[in-house]
This record gives structure tokens, C-alpha cells and sequence, in this order.
């Protein structure tokens, strides 16, 4: 086991993994058998850094780590200096939708803004402070000017506006511009009404264009048909700030499979076209967008994302995959399928598992390879028994399994391990 | 006791056991009486069906020519083949056998000669007990109006049949099973263990670097 887990740590990843939700930290330390994906969406965080734009769709079943991955990543370019943000789509939230769920999914986007100094979301305003002190440590350090001086504010004023009349080509980037330097001038003045005012606005909440002119002086609201460009002006915005870029991560894809009529559908992947689109014609400039999905969300040709007919020829495997080079992945491709983690992997997974068990309560845990395996053909034979075991499922009965060992010392671990073939024969009789 | 429910040769239920005992003495094989009366449980002559109608009482029944169907109650398996040839050998008339044991069934009939048919014997392996697999002893539509041999010959081609689907399906499930253990133990060998850890150690350290 590698050493740098703490006991905390070890204690939030064996906690929410027991309750079937994945940990927000840690999550390097029990990566396993994902080599591959993570190389690939490496690759994409090193293109994005260099300005560019990645989409990916993470596609696999329920339970197979769709949401693990993305926050493994989030948690790796977050310490890349990147502002990272998170969504999980639902009902309340889409892409778009009549009742404005295109915008709630926006603000939620803007609430769950964190970095490395604030990882637990909520990181707006610290961003934008931190843009305001940096511009203010260059005017003092290069230009020899201390707050105070009369010059001071004017050479704060001139970058700021530099900044934002270079967002302004952008689409929507002069509002978008003005509101940011209305956030400042409330900072210069101690107009504390003003900044929480930009921030409003910056949040999506405000509901009249009216309102939006008389508090900012801007002629537009951010709103469900274009909270995407005020996504992109942040990316660019994020960089001008001094981080690496924007890294959005959508999980629940599924939901919009779920939407119940066909035109509420369509309008949702159309808005995910141009987004694609967006992004992979270069756009959008250092932002990234992961999103997961499931396979049958994305494949189902009535319902899914495949029926939408120019996603489904963007996105879907070409003659070369689905054919001849059957077994073989590209991971350039946009959609990357996560497979079911191989026994093997499997095994190391729990070996991980039970070394951060023996952290959090000081003992080394008693499992040796013969009752990893025990553990493991168990599971697998429920499977071939029809019970559909996701690896979730699997770690939540390993994690029960590692407590009652700890707990109960003094009962052989043979006893315990095979206490669910007790339970099996039981019900069998 | 008789039950005379159905419109077609009658099928009489007997539900008398057998007494093992005499049963078993038999048999000449030394080793093959041992194995039966060590391993056997429980015979129970279950239904008789005759061509018949309007039987009474139990000892005109069982003297009467007909079908008879056993269940046989087992501690061990025994291969079903060797119980039909042994019983076949023991009662000497029609029978239908089905053999009971940890959950599973299997059936074997035995049709001995007669005027113009040679002897015929058939069992199928052992499978688990489920409606969808269950041969139908009794199949009211196809048996109305048929003798009671008739009905034999048909159950005879239904247990043929079963026995071939069965044995294509365990030979199936062992092929399956030898091909799931050497994955299992390539998955579990120390090399491919010890590159797995390779890799997420170096997933970890990329992940961790800045």
C-alpha cells in the first residue's frame, strides 16, 4: 500500500463506498484496471491546458465506475490548477427544457465551481477575487504602484478592462465583460451590493432583461437558451484568472433518455450537438466536458442519444470497431466504454481496499489470496446465477465483510467469509 | 384406492412402497446390491395407467397391464442408465422411473419386448427440478383415447429427447465451467496480479502528479 493515505482519507473512501456513492477524495489510491481511459482523458487535460477543447461521453452500466472515473479526474485537474464544476443531471435539470431547466443546470454549474483552494465547490467569487488580487500583485510588483497611490486603482482599472474587451469578440462576452467589471468596480468602492449584483447576474438569477439594465446596466440575462456561451466566456474567463482551464463534468446522461416525449428529447440532444460541435471544431477554448452515460441511454436507437441522427454519426464506432477490429478500442474516440473491471482487477481493488481498512483501524487485515478468490468466484457465481453483481455492489459486501472480520477478531475469517453461503442455503431450503 | 379422473386410459394412483429389502436381494451383483441398498431411500410405486376403465380397488389394479410410474427417492447420484437397466431387470414390466436427489430429477423408462417391438430403455442425466424442463408425464389432449402402451411409446420419444438436450446442455456447462476456471486462473496468477498492480500504481502516480 502506498503510503500518503490518511486515516480521513481512508475513512471517506471505505464510508462512501459502503453506502454505494463515490468518495470525492482519494480516489487515485483505488484506481484500478483503468490504464487506458485515464491516459486518454489525460490527453484530453493536457490539450485543453494548451487552449484546446475535449468532449467525452464515459458510457458503461450502472455501477461499473462511470461516476468514479469522472471524479477521479475532476479530482486530478482540479490539482492541475483547473477550475473544475460538476452536474448531475436529473429532471429538474437538462440541457434544455420549457420550465428552465437548461438554466437550473447552469447555476448549479456555477455553484459547484471549485478549485484547489476551495474543493468543496462554491468557488466563484473566490475566483474572481483571486483575479482582482493578481492583476493588483502585478500593478505593485511591476509597476512599483501601492494601494493608495492615485495611479494604483487607474492601472488595476486599465488591465481589468483590457481583459474583458478581449472577451468581448465572444459571443455574449460584452455583458459578460461589463458585469465582471461591475464585480470589480464594487470591489474598488467597497459597493458590496454591486459585487453580490454581478454575482447574481453572473449566477443566472436574474429573471428580467429589465432588472439585468437597471442594477448592471447590462441588456441580457443569462438564460436557458444561451447558458452554454456564458459556460465557454468562463473557460476563456477561468484562464484570464490564471488557471488551466475548465473542466465540467456532467454525470446522468440517462436522464434525457428518460425525458418522455420525443420533441423534449430531440431538443436536448441538439443543444448536446452543439455543444459537441462546439467544442471539437475549437470553439471553445480551454474547456473540457466529460459526460457519463449509460449504454443503453446512449444506444437505444428509439429513445437514446443514437437516435438523434447527427450525434449518432458523430459518436458512433466506426465500420472498423463494430467489425473487423472487433475487441480492439480506440481511445481517440469520443465515447469511451467502460468495461466491467476482470476479476484480476477485481482482486487488487479489494487487496486496496483492505490495506486502507487496516489504516482507518490500525490492524492488518487477516485476508490472504485463497478467501480474495473465495470472495470473488462467490460474487461472480451470483452473477452466473442471473443476480445482476455491479462491482458497486460488490465493494458495498467486500467493505460489510472487511468490518464483521475487524469487528469479531476472535470468529475464525472462514466462518464470516462463508457466512453468505449459509444465508444462500437457507433460503434455498 | 383409484382415481379416475381423466377421459383416457386411466391412470390409477398406487402410492404403495416397495419393500427394499426383497426388492434388492434380486440382484445378483454383489457390488450393484450393495450400492442400491446403500444408496437408495425410498421406491414408491406411484401411478399405474391401464387401458382399463372402472378399476375398483388396488389389487385388481396392480394386475392389470399398464404403465407404472416409480419415484425413487436417492441419498447419492447414481448414473440413471444403471438404476433403469437394475430396476428394468428387477420389475420386468412397463415402467416410467424417476429418480429424486439434492433437487435434482432425472427419468428413465423401460418398455420391455413385445410381439413385435424389441425392449427399449432410456434415462436421462440428472438436471434441476423446474417447470420448464419438467418432461410431462401425462399429456391429456395428445393421450385421449390411447392405450396405455401408446402412451409409454410417446413418453419414451419424450425422455429420449430430453436425455439429448440435457446431455448437450451439461456438456455446455462443463465446457463453460473449464473455460471460466482457466480464465480464472490466468485472472489470479501472480504475473498478471502483479501487472495490475503495475498499473494502478503507475494510474496512481500519474493521477497524483501535478
Amino acid at each position: 500500500m502506498d503510503s500518503g493515505i490518511t486515516r480521513a482519507i481512508a475513512a471517506t473512501v471505505l464510508n462512501s463506498l459502503k453506502s454505494g456513492v463515490v468518495p470525492r477524495i482519494g480516489l487515485e489510491y483505488i484506481t484500478v484496471g483503468r490504464r487506458n481511459e485515464i491516459q486518454a482523458l489525460l490527453q484530453d487535460v493536457s490539450i485543453i491546458e494548451q487552449g484546446g477543447g475535449a468532449i467525452r461521453f464515459i458510457e458503461g452500466k450502472y455501477g461499473s465506475g462511470k461516476t468514479f472515473l469522472m471524479h477521479a479526474l475532476r479530482n486530478h485537474v482540479m490539482e492541475r490548477n483547473f477550475v473544475v464544476t460538476d452536474v448531475e443531471l436529473s429532471v429538474d435539470r437538462r440541457l434544455v427544457g420549457n420550465k428552465g431547466q437548461g438554466l437550473a443546470t447552469y447555476r448549479e454549474l456555477i455553484r459547484n465551481m471549485a478549485t484547489h483552494a476551495c474543493p468543496d465547490n462554491g468557488a466563484l467569487q473566490l475566483i474572481l477575487d483571486k483575479w482582482i488580487g493578481t492583476l493588483e500583485n502585478e500593478v505593485v510588483q511591476y509597476e512599483g504602484l501601492v494601494p493608495g497611490h492615485e495611479a494604483f486603482d487607474v492601472r488595476v482599472s486599465q488591465k481589468i478592462y483590457k481583459i474583458t474587451s478581449s472577451m468581448e469578440e465572444r459571443v455574449n462576452g460584452f455583458d459578460f465583460g461589463k458585469v465582471l467589471v461591475s464585480y470589480y468596480k464594487g470591489h474598488r468602492t467597497g459597493n458590496v451590493d454591486l459585487q453580490k449584483k454581478a454575482l447574481r447576474w453572473l449566477c443566472g438569477e436574474y429573471r428580467t432583461r429589465t432588472e439585468a439594465k437597471t442594477d448592471l446596466g447590462v441588456n441580457l440575462i443569462i438564460a436557458d437558451d444561451n447558458w452554454y456561451d456564458f459556460i465557454k466566456l468562463f473557460a476563456d474567463f477561468v484562464v484570464k484568472a490564471g488557471y488551466a482551464g475548465l473542466y465540467v463534468c456532467m454525470d446522468e446522461l440517462a436522464t434525457l433518455y428518460e425525458i418522455p416525449s420525443r420533441v423534449g428529447r430531440e431538443y436536448n440532444y441538439n443543444k448536446l450537438l452543439s455543444i459537441y460541435n462546439d467544442v471539437l471544431q475549437g470553439k471553445a477554448v480551454h474547456l473540457g466536458i466529460i459526460v457519463s452515460v449509460t449504454q443503453k441511454a446512449m444506444e437505444d436507437p428509439t429513445r437514446g442519444v443514437f437516435s438523434f441522427g447527427p450525434l449518432r454519426s458523430r459518436i458512433e464506432d466506426t465500420a472498423y470497431l463494430s467489425g473487423g477490429a472487433d475487441g480492439l478500442r480506440d481511445m481517440a474516440s469520443p465515447v469511451i466504454k467502460l468495461s466491467a473491471l476482470n476479476p484480476g482487477e477485481m482482486y487488487v481493488l479489494l487487496e486496496k481496499l483492505a490495506g486502507m481498512h487496516g489504516i482507518l483501524y490500525g490492524y492488518s487485515p487477516k485476508l490472504e489470496h485463497d478467501d480474495y478468490i473465495y470472495f470473488l468466484k462467490k460474487q461472480y457465481q451470483k452473477n452466473a446465477e442471473g443476480d445482476e453483481v455491479t462491482v458497486r455492489d460488490m465493494i458495498k459486501n467486500y467493505i460489510t465483510l472487511l468490518n464483521l472480520i475487524q469487528q469479531n477478531q476472535e470468529v475464525p475469517k472462514e466462518k464470516i467469509l462463508r457466512a453468505d453461503e449459509k444465508n444462500v442455503s437457507h433460503a434455498g431450503e | 384406492m383409484s382415481d379416475g379422473r381423466y377421459n383416457i386410459p386411466k391412470q390409477y394412483k398406487v402410492d404403495k412402497g416397495m419393500p427394499l429389502d426383497t426388492l434388492f436381494e434380486k440382484i445378483e451383483n454383489a457390488k450393484c446390491r450393495r450400492v442400491f441398498e446403500t444408496e437408495i431411500v425410498s421406491v414408491e410405486w406411484s401411478y399405474h395407467l391401464v387401458s382399463k376403465e372402472g378399476i375398483t380397488n388396488i389389487a385388481e389394479l396392480v394386475r392389470e397391464k399398464g404403465l407404472s410410474v416409480f419415484e425413487i427417492k436417492l441419498k447419492r447420484k447414481i448414473a440413471p442408465d444403471l438404476l433403469t437397466e437394475v430396476f428394468a431387470g428387477l420389475i420386468r414390466k412397463p415402467m416410467v422411473m424417476i429418480y429424486l436427489c439434492s433437487g435434482e430429477l432425472s427419468m428413465g423408462i423401460f418398455l420391455p419386448a413385445s410381439g413385435r417391438t424389441a425392449g427399449r430403455m432410456c434415462a436421462t442425466d440428472f438436471y434441476p427440478y423446474d417447470a420448464e424442463r419438467m418432461i410431462n408425464l401425462m399429456d391429456y389432449e395428445l393421450d385421449r383415447d390411447k392405450s396405455a402402451e401408446q402412451i409409454g411409446m410417446r413418453i419414451f420419444s419424450v425422455i429420449r429427447s430430453q436425455k439429448r438436450a440435457i446431455m448437450i446442455e451439461k456438456a455446455y456447462e462443463r465446457l463453460s465451467r473449464e473455460s471460466e476456471n482457466e480464465m480464472l486462473s490466468f485472472e489470479f496468477s501472480l504475473e498478471n496480479l502483479d501487472k495490475i498492480r503495475a498499473d494502478a500504481d503507475f494510474v496512481q502516480a500519474q493521477l497524483r502528479n501535478m
